[in-house]
């Protein structure tokens, strides 16, 4: 469990955050939203100790992080940036391995490690592990990147607007390993962005921040249906709930091979504009930058088919 | 071509230990630097300040001259090793220096910001993480500090620490173009296989270029160590100036001294450095002896008064002694040349015109073309002297030194001033005109040491002193002529010499 009492961050020209309190429960996914200058990373920085706190504290379990010796308190908790910041002159594989090396892990527990989890992300560690993160995708890379945060099982995981760079679909995909490991591993995690719909997904709960002060706190459902302030209430008013307003980027993996697409739509669209094209056209190439795929209304009623399941 | 080709068949020994030096020198210079320049980069990107003084500072050393920086030392440190090292260790600050801070700045924060949330010590984010990332620039950096480093250490052999800077200096002394050359591109060659083996470093593991360097360094330094332990017992370390003269007369001096007792070590340096790093180094106890000139004495080495210059005038060699010994110095009787200025005609000339002296020239001062060098014509022991003591009068072109022996050669000019051993005298069938006046100071050369030494090794000084009263201007010129022409072993026309005058086989009796 990590506590926030009172935690207040200030610089010359005022405060960042305010008097923040929270509590998250542990094994959660708990998602930090605001615009910039909401505070949210500041925040988040304060509780691996990147920032000192002005005034307040961070407790985990009871006892103030400032208690802790540093290096042990930021061994107990990943950390993934929206820079990605895997070390260019490292291969993959000692990417991961770093944070088990630096806890003097056996050397062949880390290797056993690095090659299950690589595989678990879909990046084959025969295929990937010798190679240097430059010749990797953006996305491949922040996947790397969460598994370098996830290698030595820390407690806490902290994700500091790690999709924001990333292009539709890749960002898509990323979600779902997120929310698949954090099924697997009851890591808990606390994740920034400022992608509403993101917000919704991923989070267990959700903290919606604004200029430094909590505006709303509780699960996706409550935070959009019920809005505590019209503040929050105008930031979920165009997104909602409704799968219908999903990114097209969504639709990902229902797509269809050997269909010939008639017309393309962007990624960053919501999957009702993709229903208007299918419309009149049997197939419809959604695209993200280089990335692209074909998808059809039995992709469409797919999507939503899994969409109702995972609601009841 | 064939000239370097012959060159280097000359002096391949030779090449190789210059080499070997030049590589000694150069490595532990750059050691030196990597050992102050990186821990000091390291710690001034933590302290910003100071990083802009020290790069400031380090820019003003790269600004000094070398050959000023050398000078400079010799006060403080003396000659040989010690003064290049030091010169080449602060030359090859900024480049290091510079890369390196710049290197580690530059690294994106985000991988800092990473590094610090996984909980890495500063010593773990150092060598893991930045200076991995910074490698490429920090390496750049060291590469242009190493072709500066082999560039610059040819200049060490001014002072006497060898390196390929003897072939060139010798080169340029002998007006031997193939041996500077020869010099010069085994530098360059040096730089670029070092600059290829830095390179190479950049691309394997941290650890290796880490263990290639400890290697390297425990090399260097167990050379040194080496060296420095396994001297023999009896050793006498002989040095002589730039140029031929100097390398046959130390190589009589070896051979004389090894005929009376073979067991003795005699160490040469040939090429040691101008008079004041040999005066130093005598001094200092680098070495123990080198041939120099009573005339040097008199003028640079000493403090004669107005009686003693007067004396000198007649015979310079026992005031030359006397002003030595009050230093501790001792200088043996000297030979019988005197290496000083010369006025010079073709023998055809002289021989038509019945001149032998430079009186005799009043009688052609009309037909007289003469091309004298600069400092020539400006001295009082020079054209200004041959004017008021001599009363000639004729016309003087003013000529570079290295010119005058071919205008000579070609009939531009018909007389000129030398020295009176050169050996173009004799390459050219020149002749030197006897000073009837003696409006020339004496330049006699002999043995100088320290009188502690000379004490304690009558032996040596008896053998030297063999050579006190021979070879003459003739003698000196031909073998001279010898070294720098026909290319042969200063050694084996010292022991040619020796031997024809019997001078080894009654040392042996």
């Amino acid at each position: 469990m990590i506590e926030l009492r009172h935690l207040t961050k200030e610089y010359e020209d005022g405060a960042v955050v305010d008097d923040l309190n929270l509590t998250i429960e542990t094994g959660e996914l708990f998602v930090l939203v605001g615009a910039s200058g909401s505070g949210k990373t500041t925040t988040l920085k304060m509780i691996n100790r990147l920032i000192t706190p002005t005034s307040g504290e961070v407790l985990f379990d009871g006892k103030p992080a400032s208690d802790y010796p540093i290096r042990e308190l930021r061994f107990n908790i990943g950390y993934v940036l929206q820079q990605i910041a895997l070390f260019p002159t490292m291969t993959v594989a000692q990417n991961i391995a770093l944070i088990p090396e630096l806890k003097h892990w056996p050397k062949a527990k880390i290797t056993q490690t690095v090659n299950d989890m690589l595989d678990r992300v879909d990046l084959p560690h025969a295929d990937y592990g010798q190679r240097l993160p430059a010749e990797l995708s953006g996305g491949e890379q922040q996947r790397v990147g969460i598994l370098r945060a996830l290698a030595s099982q820390p407690d806490v995981v902290l994700m500091d607007e790690p999709f924001s760079a990333l292009d539709p679909i890749a960002r898509t995909q990323l979600q779902d390993l997120v929310l698949r490991l954090h099924q697997d591993m009851k890591t808990t995690i606390i994740f920034v962005t400022h992608d509403m719909r993101e917000a919704l997904k991923l989070g267990d709960r959700i903290a919606v921040m604004k200029t430094g002060h909590l505006q709303q706190v509780g699960t996706p459902d409550v935070v959009a249906d019920r809005p505590d302030n019209p503040f929050v209430a105008e930031l979920f008013a165009d997104i909602g709930t409704s799968p219908l307003q999903a990114p097209a980027a969504e639709l990902a993996p229902f797509a269809k091979t050997q269909v010939q697409a008639t017309a393309s739509i962007q990624a960053i669209a919501v999957v009702e504009q993709v229903i208007q094209l299918l419309k009149v056209n049997q197939a419809v190439t959604v695209q993200a930058g280089t990335d692209a795929f074909v998808v059809t209304a039995q992709s469409v009623v797919d999507f939503l088919a899994q969409k109702s399941e995972v609601k009841e | 071509m064939s000239e370097l080709i012959s060159a280097f068949n000359a002096r391949h020994d030779q090449l190789w230990a210059a080499m070997g030096q030049h590589i000694q020198l150069s490595l532990l210079s750059l050691l030196i630097a990597l050992i102050i320049a990186i821990p000091l980069a390291i710690w001034a990107t933590s302290h910003h300040r100071f990083a802009n003084f020290l790069l400031q500072l380090t820019g003003i050393f790269q600004t000094i001259p070398s050959l000023a920086l050398l000078g400079l030392l010799i006060p403080f440190v003396g000659i040989g090793n010690a003064p290049a090292i030091i010169a080449l260790v602060i030359y090859a600050l900024l480049p290091i220096f510079q890369n390196t801070y710049v290197g580690l700045s530059e690294i994106d924060p985000s991988y800092e910001e990473a590094a610090n949330a996984f909980g890495m010590s500063r010593l773990q984010k150092l060598l893991r993480v930045e200076l991995p990332i910074a490698m490429p620039v920090i390496i750049s950096g060291v590469r242009t500090a190493m072709v500066l480093i082999i560039g610059t250490a040819t200049l060490a052999a001014l002072i006497g620490a060898g390196g390929l800077g003897t072939l060139i200096l010798l080169g340029i002394d002998r007006n031997d173009p193939a041996l500077t050359l020869l010099g010069a591109i085994a530098a360059a060659l040096l730089a670029m296989i070092f600059s290829w083996g830095l390179l190479w470093l950049q691309r394997v593991k941290l650890k290796t270029t880490l263990v290639t360097l400890g290697v390297l360094l425990l090399g260097v330094l167990g050379v040194y160590g080496y060296q420095a332990v396994v001297k023999p017992p009896m050793t006498v370390t002989i040095a002589g100036k730039l140029g031929s003269e100097p390398d046959i007369l130390i190589n009589m001096y070896a051979q004389l001294i090894k005929a009376d007792n073979p067991k003795a070590e005699v160490v040469l340096k040939p090429n040691f450095g101008q008079t004041s790093f040999l005066f130093n180094a005598l001094k200092s106890n680098q070495i123990d002896l080198y041939p120099e000139f009573t005339g040097t004495v008199l003028e640079s080495l000493t403090k004669p008064t107005a009686a003693d210059k007067k004396a000198a005038q007649t015979n310079s060699y026992p005031v030359a002694k006397r002003l030595l010994a009050s230093q501790g110095l001792t200088m043996t009787p000297p030979m019988a040349y005197n290496n000083t200025y010369a006025v010079v005609v073709t023998k055809k000339f002289a021989q038509a015109n019945h001149i032998t002296t430079i009186s005799d020239l009043a009688k052609v001062a009309n037909k007289l073309k003469a091309g004298f060098d600069l400092e020539f014509i400006d001295r009082q022991d020079g054209y200004k002297g041959l004017q008021s003591t001599y009363g000639l009068s004729f016309a003087v072109k003013s000529l570079d030194a290295s010119l005058r022996y071919t205008a000579l050669h070609q009939g531009t000019i018909n007389i000129t001033d030398g020295y009176s051993t050169d050996s173009q005298i004799r390459q050219y069938n020149l002749v030197a005109l006897k000073d009837d006046q003696h409006l020339f100071p004496t330049y006699q050369g002999a043995p100088l040491m320290k009188t502690e030494f000379a004490d304690e090794h009558p032996a040596i000084v008896k053998q030297l002193n063999r050579l006190a009263g021979k070879i003459s201007e003739t003698d000196m010129q031909e073998m001279n002529y010898e070294v720098n022409v026909q290319k042969k072993a200063p050694a084996s026309v010292a022991r040619a010499y020796l031997t024809k005058h019997g001078l080894l086989k009654e040392a042996r009796s």
